[in-house]
């Protein structure tokens, strides 16, 4: 495997008595796109921040390309960092901010026209080109925030809430932008509570919980860890029956019935042999069965399962 | 200098602070009020053009004044808050551009359109000053004066933004003092006329000031503000690169008190250049001048002391005791010197300058110990505190000499030992004065003293690590 791109070593970020990272060690490659999850209060957010140089460590280093970031900034280039709500200069209009942000990396202005034309194009802004930040919504603001990181072409990006305030239709184009940067072997970690979304586009997860990395893994080996012996399964009715959530909650081995209509979802044995058999009795109650099948966990299921507490 | 105007930082608050829009509008705007005043004025009484003239220069003066000290000051002070508090701050953060650069475009950028102003009212005002038959010298200087002034207030008020509102204010607040009372509030330490020096000798406002004869003391002042706003722009750079930092290193702290000790000090014989009364200054005058420098630059001692402590409970390799202890005796040593300057100018006997001496030390260890005492236990505010504690406890001494000497007639080992510290009653108690004051302050000393040095001895919290005990340890 190729050297990491970025690189924790016993980091510890400590405030008065909280330990907001507690002594976590990270890697993330090229063309690793990691997803961080976990409650609110974990130490998502402050990881971010020391691993891009924001917030000083109480111990433990960052290694940017193998060098420690505090000893070199211009290894700052190769870092770009989104927080959930992107400082921005109201004032400006949404070009001339880039502009700013282009000076401010020591671009050739040329470059930089390019490289601000190619981002608004990326992230549906060329129409707001010009037009002054203050009059953008939340989610356009975002977007700026996110072309603000990539104008530099940075090798490892790091996005808090990126999704927060994008609509549908940006979130679908967000996924598509995050997989684009993956396949050019950027290093990415993104933060986020969409969960729906991040087993769409991660390669890995990792869940904090109390500063700590308490999983880490790719997105199959995380939604799939809890799946050994219990598996869910989705039975459709023909037609809806009286009743039905006592009659099953009553048989054995069966848990966590959920009954919607027509629709029934239920948590019994993973093995072959055992939903065959669950089956042939659910006909012999002579339940109207249209069809009946395993559900995949997905990964909000696999984050709710690990039993972290909902706000550290 | 290339650096700075290429600046982004200076391009980006050039253009948030209006750009060249607003510049252009504001100075038309001004051009032909000035013109119309100006002609109005004239056509209302043609027989005294001249002093019409030399009256509006004397306006424009002043506008040149306002513009360049209370809104170019309070519109970088305010930009750099505005980006702290907008998270803007940490974005510049991630451009690999140099910290003191980025504090040195917030300053251009944010003086840029103040300075465009200006330049057109410094032409204008030099028309009218030769049109008034003025020297046009005195206009020249006075400019010169207010610009290489303001600039350094400027680097006061890029520091200020980094620290915080009320601290910012604070920053800013003793120059505007001094420039509001005209300079009265300086008579008290004329030194301090030399880092405002718009107000030295007759002020900025009078002609003769600039006769030539106070070309050492401007030359003196120039210095002084160059030497105390690099300290104050690389304190402003340390800020924004790591908003936990304290402004001031230890050695940043000493510079910036040396150099505070060097101007009350310097100040004192110079005080009939730098006052507006001029004249030689008298035996108690000196006294006076002595005593509140001493107090002045003790203030300085103990934010050094502050910084250097809350400074090393951030750090993240620890020092170990050896080095704690041996650096903070060459500090003390460093500081004591400092303080006890501005009694050389009173030539006391070595007896008195040892005592003077023993005395501050004492008073500059408390605060030392009382320091690591409020970092051990991660009460860094607590540690300001001490600032506090040293003035409350000083106070009640001035108060009591104050009423014993109205006349101020006394010894300068008195005055000294009296005004300086609470441990000064041991000396008054030894002369026999009065005994019920001399004995709380004793108390006051003794606690100052002797409490934190128990404390941090006996492990005072020690679960929370003390940087001092974890040395140790």
């Amino acid at each position: 495997m190729s050297d990491p791109l970025l690189q924790a070593v016993g980091l510890t970020v400590q405030f008065a008595k909280t330990m907001a990272v507690n002594y976590l060690d990270m890697q993330v490659h090229s063309g690793e796109l990691i997803g961080l999850i976990g409650p609110n209060g974990s130490g998502k957010t402050t990881l971010l921040r020391a691993l891009c140089g924001l917030q000083r460590p109480s111990c433990g280093k960052v290694l940017v390309h193998g060098s420690l970031l505090e000893n070199d900034w211009e290894l700052l280039r190769q870092i770009g960092f989104t927080p959930d709500t992107p400082p921005v200069y109201e004032q400006l209009s949404v070009r001339d901010f880039l502009r700013f942000i282009g000076r401010g990396y020591d671009l050739p202005a040329s470059e930089t026209e390019e490289r601000i034309d190619f981002w608004l194009e990326q992230l549906w802004l060329t129409e707001k080109a010009n037009e002054p930040i203050k009059a953008l919504s939340r989610g356009m603001r975002q977007r700026i925030g996110i072309a603000r990181t990539m104008i530099p072409n940075p090798s490892v990006v790091l996005l808090d809430e990126p999704a927060a305030g994008l609509d549908p239709a940006g979130r679908a184009q967000f996924r598509q932008l995050l997989c684009s940067l993956r396949e050019q072997g950027k290093a990415i970690i993104v933060s986020s509570h969409i969960l729906a979304d991040m087993d769409q586009y991660c390669s890995h997860i990792a869940i904090m919980s109390a500063g700590r990395l308490i999983k880490f893994g790719t997105v199959h080996v995380i939604a799939n860890e809890h799946s050994g012996e219990r598996c869910r399964y989705l039975m459709t009715l023909t037609r809806p029956v009286a009743g039905l959530h006592a009659q099953l909650a009553s048989m054995d081995g069966i848990e966590k019935v959920n009954v919607d209509r027509d629709r029934v979802q239920l948590e019994y044995s993973s093995q072959r042999e055992d939903a065959a058999d669950l089956l042939y009795r659910l006909v012999d109650l002579k339940l109207p069965i249209s069809a009946f099948a395993p559900i995949a966990l997905d990964l909000e299921e696999a984050y709710l399962r690990t039993g972290v507490k909902q706000v550290d | 200098m290339g650096q700075i105007t290429a600046n982004a930082l200076a391009w980006v608050h050039f253009r948030t602070t209006g750009g060249w829009k607003r510049s252009v509008i504001v100075t038309g705007v001004y051009i032909v009020a000035v013109i119309s005043l100006t002609m109005l004025g004239a056509y209302d009484s043609p027989m005294q053009v001249t002093r019409t003239l030399s009256t509006g220069a004397g306006i424009m003066l002043g506008v040149q004044a306002l513009v360049l000290f209370p809104y170019v000051g309070y519109v970088i002070l305010n930009t750099l808050q505005l980006d702290r508090k907008s998270g803007m701050m940490e974005s510049h953060r991630l451009m690999p551009v140099d910290a003191h650069l980025v504090v040195l475009g917030y300053i251009a950028g944010g003086a840029s359109t103040g300075l465009v102003f200006a330049s057109v009212n410094f032409i204008m005002g030099g028309i009218m000053t030769a049109f008034a038959g003025m020297p046009i010298t005195w206009w020249v200087a006075a400019n010169l004066v207010l610009l290489v002034f303001c600039a350094f207030t400027w680097c006061a008020a890029a520091l200020g933004g980094t620290l915080g509102n009320l601290l910012g204010l604070a920053m800013l607040a003793p120059f505007g003092i001094i420039m509001m009372s005209g300079g009265q509030v300086g008579e008290g330490m004329p030194g301090l006329l030399l880092i405002a020096s718009p107000m030295l000798g007759r002020t900025l406002w009078d002609a003769t000031s600039f006769n030539g004869d106070r070309l050492s003391a401007y030359c003196l002042a120039f210095v002084v503000q160059a030497a105390m706003a690099t300290v104050f722009v690389r304190a402003a750079a340390r800020r924004y690169r790591d908003s936990d930092a304290t402004a001031f290193t230890g050695l940043l702290g000493f510079l910036l008190t040396a150099l505070v000790s060097f101007c009350l000090t310097a100040g004192m014989p110079m005080s009939a250049q730098l006052t507006r009364r001029g004249g030689n200054a008298g035996r108690t005058d000196t006294g006076n001048y002595v005593i509140s420098a001493i107090f002045v630059i003790l203030i300085f001692c103990i934010i050094t002391i502050y910084s250097r402590v809350a400074g090393q409970a951030g750090l993240r390799a620890k020092p170990k005791a050896g080095n704690i202890i041996a650096t903070d005796t060459l500090l003390i040593i460093a500081l004591l010197g400092c303080a006890i300057a501005p009694c050389v100018v009173r030539t006391p006997t070595p007896a008195q300058l040892g005592l003077s001496a023993l005395i501050c030390g004492l008073f500059l260890v408390a605060m030392l110990l009382w320091a690591r005492v409020c970092c051990s236990m991660q009460k860094f505010g607590l540690a300001a505190l001490c600032v506090v504690a040293a003035a409350t406890t000083i106070a009640p001494l001035i108060v009591g000499t104050m009423l014993r000497y109205p006349d101020g007639g006394n010894s300068l080992a008195s005055e000294l030992i009296m005004q300086v510290s609470p441990l000064a009653a041991l000396t008054a108690v030894w002369s026999g004065n009065d005994f019920k004051l001399q004995g709380v302050a004793v108390v006051i000393q003794a606690f100052l003293l002797l409490v934190p040095a128990g404390l941090l001895l006996t492990g005072y919290r020690r679960e929370q690590n003390p940087p001092l005990l974890r040395a140790m340890a």
